[in-house]
Order: structure tokens, then sequence, then C-alpha cells
């Protein structure tokens, strides 16, 4: 996680909890094909631009990316 | 949303910040590779735990096109070097095969590609691209990963992109005029034949809502005389954007106050320069190799890896953009495999380039290195846009031959006029060097190659 101890925009918060539910989301075996397609796309997406902010980066994949 | 910045923290962030981030996502990288056994083997010598500081990126071994071939040659198709299972891959792309040998191939997963797509939002943003823009691709979205990033891209901004692959150049000026482009994407080559094309049909590019042109895949983007001579016929801006297909994003970028430079996209890239040689770093300033570690493709990792790119790099203090990303004096200034060392002499492709494009009398040119009776000459074709009489041919060959001369120590080139239609026209990335020497003279760094 980075920047650790700097103040976040609330918007900046609200990315990164987009990001978890998502990855939530991604985690339930019950997730539609249609559904699960959209949220993984939305999750990679969401990964790239966290990442390119400076919030959270983590080299780290699944099947489900 | 019209910020000057794609992504304002980190574009703007102070050194130590950049610092920390850039080791995070090392580390991270390296303990993703070293997941796999190929992997392993590679960076055995270094634990991540012993990454402390961005120096110590280099006890990490240089990662060479040559490694990734015999890789996927051994472990066809896509070598033991992939860290994933390729089904999770969302893409495929080749490189462009322009050495004359068989093409690399990669996978992208999700990650990897949009991480890359970002990356080329950040720069067509910095240079300018807009939601509001239309953007014509004039490519033939093939294999080859030229572009493919920027269509990506543009949509992730909201751009529309018309899509102008396989069909006639006429059919494509047709169409960017009537789409009402203001942005595009092509080549240098290929804009040269566009605007070539258009001449033809009547058509006054300076009329056309075009804005800007966003070139890659060759240097001429950053070669003044090349970029201005698009500039003028387009009456648009030119953008240069540096990417490779074995890294995805793009590394480089021309932001909107750039002239002569590109920002090196250091969010996403840790970029060194080195003496091809030695392998040690170049001081700052100095023309050296572009070695790039690209953080965000895990599916196969880009660490350390030797471009062959030539680059001088410099501050970011040299723009007043903002952005505290440094610069590549001149973008790319050449490459470590294709410059020519004529009898002692170093010949850039870009730098007989520049000295060509000025001419307007040229439509084309290839440049031919050979060795006659035991000594190496230079030769370049050009091709004139239309017949000239004989005089008229001498006396622009006699004046390249000069200027030249003049650029490059005094060696004498042969300048020759060909006949219009002889030489290939190109939609990506342009063959002009043809070296018939033997290859222990050809080749940088035996024998004759030495560094400038």
């Amino acid at each position: 996680m980075f920047p650790e101890g700097e103040a976040r925009a609330r918007w900046e918060e609200r990315l990164l909890a987009l990001y978890d539910a998502a990855e939530a989301l991604l985690a339930d075996p019950d997730l539609p094909p249609g559904a699960r397609a959209a949220v993984r796309m939305a999750r990679a997406l969401l990964w790239s631009s966290l990442d390119g902010q400076g919030l959270r980066y983590h080299m780290h994949y699944t099947p489900d990316d | 949303m019209d910020g000057v910045y794609w992504n304002p923290r980190t574009e703007t962030w102070d050194a130590e910040s950049k610092r920390r981030w850039q080791l995070h996502k090392l580390r991270e990288l390296v303990a993703w590779a070293k997941q796999t056994p190929w992997w392993r083997r590679r960076l055995a010598s270094v634990e991540v735990e012993s990454l402390r500081s961005l120096d110590d990126l280099r006890r990490l071994p240089f990662l060479t096109r040559e490694e990734i071939r015999q890789d996927q040659e051994e472990s066809p198709p896509y070598g033991a070097g992939l860290t994933v299972d390729p089904s999770w891959a969302m893409t495929r792309h080749e490189t462009s095969g322009t050495s004359g040998r068989r093409p690399l191939a990669f996978l992208q997963t999700r990650r990897d590609w949009y991480w890359g797509a970002y990356a080329w939002a950040q720069a067509l943003w910095g240079f300018g691209l807009r939601p509001q823009d239309v953007v014509y691709l004039a490519f033939g979205y093939g294999p080859f990963i030229g572009f493919w990033g920027a269509h990506y891209a543009l949509q992730l901004i909201g751009c529309t992109t018309v899509a102008g692959g396989a069909q006639p150049s006429e059919a494509r000026v047709r169409q960017i005029l009537a789409t009402g482009a203001t942005a595009l994407v092509a080549t240098p080559s290929y804009l040269f034949r566009l605007a070539e094309v258009a001449q033809g049909l009547g058509v006054d590019w300076r009329t056309s809502k075009l804005r800007y042109l966003l070139v890659a895949g060759e240097p001429g983007g950053n070669i003044p005389s090349t970029r201005d001579q698009l500039e003028e016929r387009f009456l648009a801006r030119v953008g240069d954007f540096i990417g490779m297909t074995e890294t995805a994003g793009i590394a480089a970028f021309t932001c909107q106050r750039a002239r002569g430079y590109v920002h090196i996209a250091e969010n996403y890239f840790l970029e060194e320069v080195i003496d091809p040689k030695s392998g040690e770093p170049v001081p700052v300033g100095e023309l050296g190799e572009r070695v790039t570690t690209a953080f965000g493709l895990g599916s196969y990792p880009i660490i350390r890896y030797r471009t062959g790119d030539l680059v001088r790099r410099l501050p970011h203090s040299g723009c007043d953009c903002g952005r505290t990303f440094d610069l590549y004096h001149g973008g790319i200034l050449g490459r470590v495999d294709n410059l020519l060392v004529i009898r002692g002499v170093n010949v850039h492709p870009s730098g007989v380039e520049a000295v060509v494009r000025a001419n307007p009398a040229v439509r084309e040119f290839r440049v031919v290195a050979e060795t006659v009776q035991g000594r190496d000459e230079i030769r370049v074709e050009w091709e004139p846009y239309h017949s000239l009489p004989e005089g008229q041919l001498a006396s622009v060959s006699r004046e390249l031959a000069a200027q030249l001369a003049e650029r490059h120590e005094g060696l004498r080139f042969a300048v020759e006029a060909v006949s219009p239609g002889t030489l290939p026209v190109w939609e990506l990335k342009a063959r002009r060097v043809v070296d018939r020497r033997p290859p222990a003279v050809s080749a940088m760094g035996k024998e004759e190659g030495r560094v400038p």
C-alpha cells in the first residue's frame, strides 16, 4: 500500500473500496458468468488506474485476471 | 474533466516518493517472477528482501531479446518465462519482424493489457487528447502490437476511435475527412504516404479538422526535419510515443509543451541508460542504450530489458509542464543494432533521415552499407516525387552528399537518385537500412563497432 501515512482524498478511499468490492464479488462462486465478466473487466481497469495514481500496487494474478 | 495530468499525483511527485514507489513495484515484480522455475534460475543471485534501494537494481541480470527468443524456441510458443496459464490471456501480440527473423509472441492478461493501455492513455492525455477527439488509426490491425495499445487507450480516454485497417490509402484519406477526425495515428513514413495520396486526390490537409498526429514505431516524430515537414503538410502537431511489443505500454511521450524531447513515464517504467559495451550506467546527458523494467507486466516479466534504443537522458527540469518525469532529448536517437560504423565514423539512420527529409525534392530514401574492394562504403538512394531532369537530380544528390559529409566528420556518401516508385512504401515500421557487409563488421560491438 502506498503512500502510507498520507491523507487521502475521499475519492481515493472510494476508489480503493470499489476495487475491494470487485475482489469480494469475484470470490463469490455463485456470481453468474455475465456479471463475473463485467467485474473482472472492472477490476482490471481499477487495478491499472490505482497503480497509475500511486494508490495501490500488487503484482498478484489469479485465473480471474 | 480537463486536467493537465492523467495521474496528477504520480506525474508530479517528488523524487523521494517516486523512488519509494519504484522500489516497491520492483520488489513486487521480482517476487512475482521468482514463483516460476525459469525466473528463479535467472534471478537466483538476488533475494527480494535484499532489494533495498534502486541501486540494487544493478544486481539483477539484463534480459535480452535473444534470451526471450531462445526461451520461446526451447519452450514454444511463449517460453518458460511465461508465469501464467496461457488461458488467462486476454490478447496475443507479436513483434514487428523488422529484424527479418521470426517475430516473438507475447500474451497479455487483462491486467497486463489495461496496465499498458493506461500507460498509453497517460501519454495521449499528456499530449492533449481529450474525449471530444475523433481519432483515425491508419494501420492494419494485424498481429503486430503497434497502435493496438493506442486504440484501447483512446477509448479509455473517451475519444471516438475510427479503425482504418485493411484498405487503400485513398479510402483512408476520404474517411479521415468524412469522419472529421481531429487526430491521426500512423508511423511517420505512412503519414508521408498519406500526404502524397491526398495531394493526388486534390485534398489539402490544412483545411481538415486534424490537430494532432500521433506517431510511433520510428524515430521520425523527434527528427526535426521529418517532424516539421509533417506538421507543415497536415497543419497539425506531431507527438512522439515510444513503446515496444515486449512492454505493451508507452514508456516515453511528448507532452503539450515538448519540442525535441519526450518524458519518461517513470510511474510505469524504470528506465536506465547504459554503455552498450560495458553495461555500466552512462552519466546524465550522454548517449547510451535504454534498458527498461515494465512494472505492470506479470505474464512475461520484463526486468532490465535491453531495448537496443539509443537515448540521451536529461533531468525533468528541461520541461516546464510540471511533470517530474525525466526526459529523453531527441527521443530515440538510433538503434544499437543499426548503427553503421563506416571507416570509424558512426552513422545513425536517423541522422541520415534528418538531412534527407529536409530536402523538399526527396520522397523516399534508403541507406545501403557495403564492402567494396575490402573497404566499407555507404550509399544513400533517394527517390523524387516525380521525374526530374538529370541535371536537377544530380544537383540534389550533390547537395545531399555535402550535407551528409558535413554531419558525419567528412565521411564520403555516395548519393544516387532512383526512379519514382522504386523504393518501398511503409505502413508500419520502415526498414530503410540495408547492410550488405560481412556480419562481423556491421554489428555494433563487434570489431569496428564503438559507442560514440
